[in-house]
């Protein structure tokens, strides 16, 4: 993959991050530089994985429990989400991630097929070396804590992304309702 | 009894957050955690007013619910609203195609959904 295209793709996965807990009401601060293993307090992990001709892989989010509970739904704030709850809210934040990256890249000409989240929790959680041939790393500060994100793809020789967004294929946008 | 609004989502926090939403606006809501028994909280509820469902569920997809539906002569004319992360036109065209009444991109703001829901179910 060449220079411009994984610029594309860091480009493309921060601002989605950004915007996700941003729309739910979580800042995340500075991007940390490159990083060789997650936090040591990160709890909870969402991975959700994802296919195209040329390239297949997998995001992951991982966490603190009670940063994601920073980011629970303003509808639900009547109540205080247990483990379950955030266990859930950690694989639908990692789908709607997924979703928002797939979104940006459609007009690049790129068609993201997506699979369904799975959730892990448990102490000290580490994402063990990547074996893919493209592993992006993102680490946010948020809310006394972080969040890290990884894009991690096995990506073809013939895989590339159009120079420029395509104005036919722009997707309908997050929050957006369209009726027929 | 509120008109009867069926919410098919594989999460509970969406479905929560939907139902939470409708409910306080005076709708029923029924739950269904994926295509497959969305299917059959459908065949149990004739008198449902609208379908708001997910696209990537386990099981059987919502776009795959959707067509099954169109299908069925009784559920021909159950308004559905797809509600999902996925933005590409390709998709969009195929719901409206299969008989979709709406489309709605993740995270929903709660006053566009109510007015979608209401208009849909007046």
């Amino acid at each position: 993959m060449n220079t411009a295209t994984l610029e594309r793709i860091d480009a493309v996965v921060e601002t989605a991050a950004r915007a996700l807990f941003a729309a739910q009401g979580l800042k995340l601060g500075d991007r940390s530089g490159a990083f060789d293993a997650t936090p040591d307090d990160h709890d909870v992990a969402g991975s959700i994985g994802f296919t195209a001709p040329e390239i297949r892989g997998a995001v992951l989010l991982t966490a603190r429990k009670d940063v994601l509970a920073r980011a629970w739904p303003a509808e639900l704030r009547h109540r205080v989400p247990s483990d379950r709850d955030v266990y859930d809210w950690t694989g639908e934040l990692v789908n709607q991630l997924l979703g928002r990256v797939k979104n940006a890249l459609v007009p690049y000409g790129l068609a993201l097929e997506q699979s369904t989240p799975t959730v892990v929790t448990g102490w000290h959680l580490h994402r063990a070396p990547a074996s893919t041939n493209v592993a992006r790393r993102y680490l946010f500060e948020a809310a006394g804590g972080s969040v890290a994100v990884y894009f991690d793809a096995v990506v073809g020789e013939a895989f590339t992304l159009a120079g420029t967004p395509r104005e036919s294929l722009q997707p309908v946008v997050e929050g957006d309702v369209q009726l027929f | 009894m509120g008109k009867k609004v069926i919410v098919i989502d594989d999460s509970q926090t969406i479905r929560d957050q939907v139902g939470t939403t409708l409910r306080q606006a005076g709708f029923e809501i029924l739950e269904a955690v994926d295509g497959v028994d969305g299917a059959d909280v459908i065949e149990r509820t004739l008198d449902a007013s609208l379908v708001i469902c997910d696209v990537n569920m386990p099981k059987r997809n919502g776009l795959e619910l959707l067509e099954h539906l169109r299908k069925d002569e009784r559920f021909k004319a159950l308004p559905v609203v797809m509600l999902t992360t996925e933005g590409q036109p390709q998709l969009i065209e195929r719901a409206r195609k299969s008989g979709a009444k709406g489309w709605l991109v993740k995270p929903f703001k709660a006053d566009l959904l109510l007015a979608a829901v209401r208009k849909l179910t007046a």
